[in-house]
């Protein structure tokens, strides 16, 4: 189990969840690649491994981009906004929200396309990238590809998709500092409450002296890995049926606090989140973003995990997601350096080397050091043709 | 964005390139031995090199991981910059350093790191600390090999590059860099060239000096700076034992082997890192000879009463006093006593310590036997006597009947003589004129090979296998009236020593020749030539037999000499 800062922060406004998107900008989405940049897309989850990977963190840890490579590692984030917070249209409500699809320019001299915004969207984007040269380059993911994908990759005449995992991470419950829920929730108490038998916080087992607010049960996209896995979970916890859930229950953008802080009632949310990202905003990487350039102060999320004991006496929810990146089999094989005058193609370069198996980025301490500054622990694992 | 801030900088490069300043990456304006591009315009400094201890290095491994334990920057980058990282460039000719690709080798690494060694946790010059996880530069070579072969001066060079950064700044654009050469498995500094630092060594001994042959003597050797490398301890030219590497600035060796007399010792110090000269300490040191060892003689009579004039066996074994182990058969005698003075025999060690005679000669009565160690090298082994050992000679069976049994031996005589008398004179002949040397010149053989005789002939057929010396003496030569040839001109050389054959005198007579340095007038004093002396020409330390001198008698006289037969008396003496 990974130890938290149990400190609960205090609550911080940072207004409702719709924001405009007009005034927010990406941390790493403005570049427009060279047709011979190595650019990846992803879900949310693993996101900021592969940002820092690439520009290095804010701590002074060089990226990869740092040697001043020709051929530079772009990625773009899932989230249109820097903060890793969702950007809707004007109007959107929790109730119902209207995502604002945001675009991004995935190569220089093209127009812009609609993000890809999960794991689950960002493998499909590269089953469609057919093309030569390749738009896509990989995929940063929190799944793996299924047997479907892996098929299509084949049909696609790329062998298969290569699976490298670079982090482990945790799904565990976010709550507001402050939060009416109990100190720790079970997969047993999650099952009643994201199913409707149980509505209010002293209907919980071992909690009846607890509040009689209604629950706000919230959860990310499905498309989302950590709603993936949640869901399954869920599934399991229900006999193997997978549950019928609550119209209590609203989507919300995943791994971000102010979908808690920004709820009607804020103190009642809840919502699985990756622990990674909690850990991120604990290292003060996020600044206020109502505040112009140079930035404002750290943000405090205002949120915190939920890992006490549960009243039912089961152990705290928690399951694991893993971060992965995902490439083309055939672009293990190319015989094209990633750099001028290197001999490495950005496979071996970047993500998988089986004849130096500790010499890509990843698998080297540098890398290691990128992926941990962005919350996850990192793991470096050749897993090749996997599901 | 860095994309079009690289782009921008490739176009200012262009447009300064059209002034010329591509000069400066073209061989013929660097630096002898310098790689071609440098100086390199976006570095501010120089880097080094240092090992786990802190000692500077100049080269190393290209298969370590980290390539150096830590690197430091010469310069202070960007003031506030806390974090430092070690990146590797393959040169391109023709190109600009700011163009070559490269990856990172390390992580970015706080700094100052005050768990580095020595002065390294102190500085605030950027400083990377390297990790066993980082990539080595072998890998490095495999990701961007330097394939120039050619002679533009790239082939084989790497350049190195440290930059910096902190919380919230980029990694700075410019950097401290070397540039190294990888030949095989190494790697090594080439620019900026490295200065090397002096060393000193100093070495001291304990026991100090003078001890006695076989103490076992610890050679120490202090290095300052204190920096890695070997010591090789030498006693004179030759090695004593292998390298010894230098810990914390101190190297030592023990030895036991040195010989007696007075050594020169040397401490040779060889640093690890071509950053520093060798140096070497030297210390005089004297061995003396041990004392001769003790020894313990014990003496066994058997049997200790007998009949007088029986024969009785006398054993007497000796054993080194320090370990009680027996003497060898090389190590000295014993000599036997009766009542401490009268000599009954002696007899050598054998390999067992043990000399034994049988005595057979003991009169009635008591006796007190004595074994005496004579020892074969008196610096080696002590003298010692047994205790007394009693014997009691009883009266013999029959009456014993003592007879007298004497000898002479004669004292016999050394003689010198020679076949030549006032009678029988020797003649050296008409002399020859010499008129280039303005000298007269006569001579004639004194006896030879086939005349063996005719020189000098000595017999000595005395007891005691004596000495002798002998030697000759000459007079003036004069012609009856007052004329005179200085008997210094009379010369005795070449002289040959013959042996008689079936004598025991085969060798050991010594001859030598008679000369003079100058042609004396008549009226010299001096003892030149053969004149006064008397001179001796022939000598031998054991003289039995007979043996003939042979050589030539050479006179020179000045031109001066009147004409006239002129004659001198050449005596021969022995003793």
């Amino acid at each position: 189990m990974r130890s938290k800062t149990k400190a609960r922060l205090g609550v911080v406004g940072l207004g409702a969840i719709v924001v405009s998107v007009a005034a927010t900008l990406p941390a790493h989405a403005d570049y427009a690649p060279s047709p011979s940049d190595i650019v990846g897309v992803g879900g949310d989850t693993p996101q900021f491994d592969l940002a820092f990977a690439a520009d290095g963190d804010t701590n002074g840890d060089a990226g990869f981009n740092a040697a001043g490579a020709y051929n530079r590692l772009v990625t773009f984030n899932a989230t249109a906004d820097g903060n890793a917070r969702a950007a809707y249209k004007n109007g959107s409500t929790l109730g119902s929200p209207a995502n604002l699809n945001p675009t991004v320019t995935l190569r220089a001299g093209t127009s812009p396309v609609q993000r890809v915004q999960s794991s689950g969207a960002a493998l499909s984007a590269l089953l469609a990238d057919t093309g030569s040269p390749e738009t896509i380059n990989f995929v940063f993911s929190a799944s793996r590809p299924t047997s479907a994908q892996q098929a299509q990759a084949g049909t696609n005449g790329w062998g298969f998709l290569h699976v490298v995992q670079i982090g482990k991470d945790n799904v565990e419950f976010m709550a507001a500092n402050n939060s009416h829920a109990p100190a720790g929730l079970s997969i047993q108490e999650l099952l009643a409450i994201y199913k409707g038998t149980i509505t209010q916080w002293n209907q919980l087992p071992g909690n009846s002296g607890g509040s009689s607010a209604t629950i706000v049960p919230l959860i990310p996209p499905s498309s989302s890995s950590i709603t993936k896995t949640f869901l399954a979970d869920l599934k399991t916890a229900n006999g193997g049926t997978a549950p019928t859930l609550s119209s209590a229950v609203k989507t919300v953008e995943q791994n971000d606090p102010s979908a808690i802080t920004g709820a009607p009632n804020p103190l009642d949310a809840i919502v699985p989140t990756s622990s990674a990202r909690i850990d991120l905003y604990a290292s003060g990487y996020f600044h206020d973003p109502d505040t112009v350039f140079p930035g404002g102060a750290v943000i405090n999320p205002g949120v915190t995990l939920v890992e006490g004991n549960p009243g039912d006496g089961n152990t705290p929810y928690q399951s694991n997601v893993d971060h992965y990146v995902i490439f083309r089999q055939s672009d293990a094989n190319s015989s094209t350096p990633m750099e001028p005058g290197g001999s490495k193609n950005f496979v071996q370069t970047l993500f998988s080397n089986p004849s130096a198996p500790t010499s890509p980025f990843f698998a080297k301490s540098t890398g290691k050091a990128l992926v941990a500054a962005a919350g996850a622990t990192p793991f470096y694992a050749d897993l090749g043709n996997v599901t | 964005m860095n994309r079009i801030m690289r782009t921008a900088a490739t176009l200012v490069l262009s447009t300064v390139a059209a002034g010329g300043v591509f000069a400066s990456f073209a061989p013929s304006a660097s630096a002898a031995g310098n790689p071609p591009w440098e100086p390199d315009p976006s570095s501010a400094g120089g880097l080094s090199f240092y090992d786990s201890a802190g000692n500077q290095i100049a080269g190393g491994s290209i298969n370590d991981s980290p390539i150096a334990a830590f690197v430091q920057g010469a310069t202070t980058l960007r003031a506030g910059d806390t974090k430092a990282t070690l990146f590797a460039y393959t040169p391109v000719a023709g190109t600009s350093p700011g163009t070559w690709s490269g990856e990172a080798l390390s992580s970015s690494t706080p700094y100052p790191n005050s768990s580095a060694p020595g002065s390294l946790g102190t500085s605030t010059l950027p400083l990377v600390s390297g990790a066993s996880g980082d990539e080595t530069f072998a890998t490095y070579i495999s990701d961007f090999p330097n394939t120039d072969t050619s002679a533009d001066g790239y082939a084989g060079l790497y350049q190195l590059r440290l930059k910096t950064s902190a919380t919230g700044k980029p990694i700075t654009t410019s950097y401290d860099s070397v540039d190294i050469q990888v030949t095989g498995n190494n790697w090594s500094i080439v620019y900026p060239a490295v200065a090397a630092t002096p060393t000193t060594t100093t070495l001291t001994t304990t026991p100090g000096s003078p001890q006695e042959a076989g103490t076992t003597v610890t050679l120490h050797a202090s290095v300052s700076p204190a920096v890695a490398g070997t010591v090789q301890f030498k006693d004179g030219s030759t090695n004593i034992g292998s390298p010894v590497t230098v810990t914390s600035g101190a190297a030592s060796i023990d030895t036991s082997t040195l010989s007696v007399g007075t050594h020169s010792l040397h401490a040779v110090f060889s640093p690890t890192s071509a950053f520093y000269t060798g140096s070497t300490g030297d210390a005089s040191f004297t061995v003396t000879a041990p004392p001769a060892a003790g020894t313990t003689t014990a003496l066994s009579v058997n049997p200790t009463t007998a009949p007088a004039f029986t024969s009785v066996a006398l054993t007497a074994n000796v054993v080194k006093t320090s370990n009680s182990n027996p003497l060898g058969a090389s190590d000295g005698s014993v000599k036997f006593f009766d009542n401490g003075t009268t000599l009954l025999g002696s007899a050598n060690l054998d390999s067992s310590g043990t000399a034994s005679i049988n005595y057979a000669a003991f009169t009635v009565g008591s006796h007190s036997i004595t074994a005496k160690f004579v020892p074969a090298d008196a610096a080696t082994y002590a003298t010692s006597t047994s205790p007394a050992v009693p014997f009691t000679a009883t009266q013999p069976t029959s009456t014993p009947h003592a007879q007298t049994v004497d000898v002479s031996i004669p004292a016999g005589s050394l003689t010198i003589t020679t076949p030549y008398d006032t009678t029988n004179p020797f003649h050296l002949g008409n002399a020859q004129l010499d008129p280039k040397h303005s000298k007269f010149t006569a001579s004639n053989a004194f006896g030879d090979n086939a005349n063996p005789a005719n020189g000098v002939s000595i017999t000595d057929t005395r007891a005691g296998n004596q000495a002798w010396t002998a030697s000759a003496t000459v007079t003036d030569f004069t012609d009856g009236s007052s004329d005179v040839i200085n008997g210094q001109n009379l010369t005795f050389t070449g002289l040959t020593v013959g042996y008689v054959q079936g004598d025991a005198l085969q060798s050991g007579v010594t001859a030598t020749d008679v000369t003079n340095s100058a042609i004396y007038a008549p009226s010299d004093s001096g003892s030149d030539g053969l004149k006064g002396g008397p001179h001796a020409f022939a000598t031998t330390p054991h003289g039995d037999g007979s043996v003939f001198i042979d050589g030539l008698l050479k006179l020179v006289a000045p031109t001066s000499t009147p004409a006239g037969t002129y004659t001198a008396t050449l005596t021969f003496t022995i003793a």
